[in-house]
């Protein structure tokens, strides 16, 4: 990593650990109440099926899942789902571009979205700490459900795969916060994404609950490689071939969206117009 | 007394007529604003059909019952997104930066203008469509609805909307003592994903702490419960008390909390 970059992923590691409580409160109210959530929500559906043909009676799974198997679904969703998003919420980009600060990075020999990326790699790392320690009172606590292969590897080709859906996650939310060059307000549409991503993404209920024609359709789209391709990672669903098959079609993707982000900044600094440096 | 509650009739009017002149003064966060929150409303009614496509009922609701629960967050939520929202989202700011200042020397309640001056123009349309899903919902239950119990669903409805604003302003009120930035507020609505699921699915002491403490589950279950299941006492006094208690709450808090306002000034 070049030393720019470094320089810029400690400095958001300081600032994110400026305020810690915040931090930490954010951390475990929202990991507490996913968990719970899911917890009634699995709980009330696996009593209500009980010997229902959908259900698969004698097995006791729902899309395969056995109710521990969707609690630990729903935690990887939700841990992974900060590695993959980070704890920004975006809206850094657009507002440089509405503010003017834009203008001071322009003359800087760094360029502007690796800046970006780096800052947002900073942010994934603490992420990956976060998700790590979840995890791990998880299984002290739990252990691992008979219906899942979670091991030391799976999880470690988790992160690396939900650091590769982050790049992804980086250059869609940049390709929107971009239109800022020529709208007056973006937030709308990053929020569009995020509900959409929720959904056809696996983040809110596994992919494998879908009627066939929705899980064909999201298929073609860039989605299930957000969330759902690196939460099976994790949960030791995916092997070795099936893993670089679908890494081919995130870093198919990735490289898709970044073309897509490159094309609008070049057309953007080109109407863009900031006062002072 | 009546000279004093008209002043904030009109004075609310006044917020009014600012917010959709300012509302269509940016066409494109206007209407994007009105697709994001369709795009909301499309993706709560799929989750809770892909759920159905695997249970028969789900805390004690069949799917039309549950959509008729669906519709009721979509209202609480499309009345927060109309009347709070944009006001509790820069109350943290005002407090960290000291412009409370500006609104502690109005003649009115300092909580009732941060609280309201901003009506969001866009999310009214929102509320509009959140209104047809209601109608669609009830359309599907099958069976007659009275005027009676539908005016006192909406009646609810308004407490819960209430009482979630409440909760949001009391959690982004705590940066009086902290100064976070951004406050806690998006902590409520993470917290909020426990009334987006109907009440029955909850059991023991979560389901005493989510209708009593953190009052989550009686904000859009107990509305839906009076409409499916018809009027109880128990249900409507519940639900009326955790309004008044928690608006009591929050008045205390804000007048606690303008004690350790340190102002702009100081």
């Amino acid at each position: 990593m070049s030393g720019w970059a470094t320089q810029v992923v400690s400095f958001e590691l300081r600032k994110v650990f400026t305020y810690r409580f915040t931090f930490w409160v954010k951390y475990f109210v929202g990991a507490i109440t996913e968990l719970t959530v899911a917890y009634f929500l699995w709980g009330a559906i696996f009593a209500a099926t009980a010997g229902a043909p959908d259900s698969a009676p004698g097995s006791n799974r729902l899309g395969g899942y056995t109710f521990h198997g969707l609690l630990y679904y729903t935690l990887f969703a939700t841990l992974g789902a900060n590695v993959v998003r980070t704890l920004d919420r975006g809206g850094e980009i657009s507002g440089e571009i509405y503010q003017g600060t834009l203008s001071r990075y322009l003359v800087y020999p760094v360029p502007y979205l690796a800046y970006r990326y780096a800052a947002y790699f900073g942010l994934q790392l603490i992420s990956v700490g976060q998700l790590l320690f979840g995890v791990s009172v998880a299984l002290a606590l739990f252990g691992v459900p008979a219906d899942l292969a979670i091991t030391p590897g799976s999880i470690a080709l988790g992160i690396f795969t939900a650091l590769l859906s982050g790049a992804l996650s980086f250059t869609l939310t940049a390709c929107l916060e971009l239109v800022a060059f020529w709208q007056d307000t973006v937030w709308n549409l990053m929020a569009m994404l995020r509900f959409i991503g929720n959904l056809l993404g696996g983040l809110m209920i596994p992919i494998s609950l879908f009627p066939e024609w929705g899980r064909s359709f999201v298929a073609f789209t860039p989605f299930p490689y957000l969330f759902s391709f690196p939460i099976r990672c994790f949960l030791g669903q995916v092997g070795g071939a099936e893993w670089f098959r679908e890494a081919s079609v995130l870093a198919f993707w990735i490289l898709a969206t970044s073309g897509a982000a490159a094309f609008i900044w070049r057309r953007g600094t080109r109407v863009y117009s900031g006062v002072g440096i | 007394m009546r000279s004093r509650i008209w002043r904030y009739v009109r004075l609310y009017g006044h917020f009014l007529a600012f917010s959709f002149s300012k509302g269509f003064e940016f066409r494109f966060d206007f209407y994007m604003r009105i697709i994001m929150d369709l795009c909301y409303y499309a993706v709560a009614i799929a989750f809770y059909r892909v759920l159905f496509l695997h249970t028969p009922n789900l805390g004690g609701w069949n799917e039309h019952q549950a959509m008729v629960f669906v519709s009721a967050y979509l209202i609480v939520d499309a009345i927060n997104m109309t009347v709070f929202t944009n006001n509790l989202w820069f109350m943290p700011q005002l407090i960290n930066r000291g412009d409370l200042d500006y609104y502690l020397t109005r003649p009115v309640s300092s909580l009732f203008f941060v609280s309201l001056r901003d009506f969001a123009a866009n999310s009214f349309v929102n509320l509009l469509c959140a209104l047809g899903i209601f109608a669609w919902a009830v359309a599907r239950l099958g069976e007659p609805v009275s005027f009676a119990r539908t005016a006192l669903f909406f009646g609810l409805v308004g407490c819960g909307a209430f009482i979630f604003f409440t909760i949001n302003a009391m959690a982004n009120l705590l940066v009086f003592w902290t100064h976070a930035p951004n406050g806690f507020g998006e902590l409520v609505w993470t917290l909020g994903k426990f009334g987006e699921r109907p009440d029955g699915i909850y059991r023991g002491f979560a389901r005493k702490v989510l209708l009593l403490v953190l009052p989550f589950g009686v904000i859009s279950s107990f509305p839906a419960r009076i409409l499916i299941d018809g009027f109880e006492w128990r249900i409507f006094l519940h639900v009326v008390g955790i309004t008044a208690l928690f608006f009591g709450l929050l008045v205390g808090v804000w007048r606690f909390g303008l004690r350790s306002y340190s102002s702009a000034s100081s």
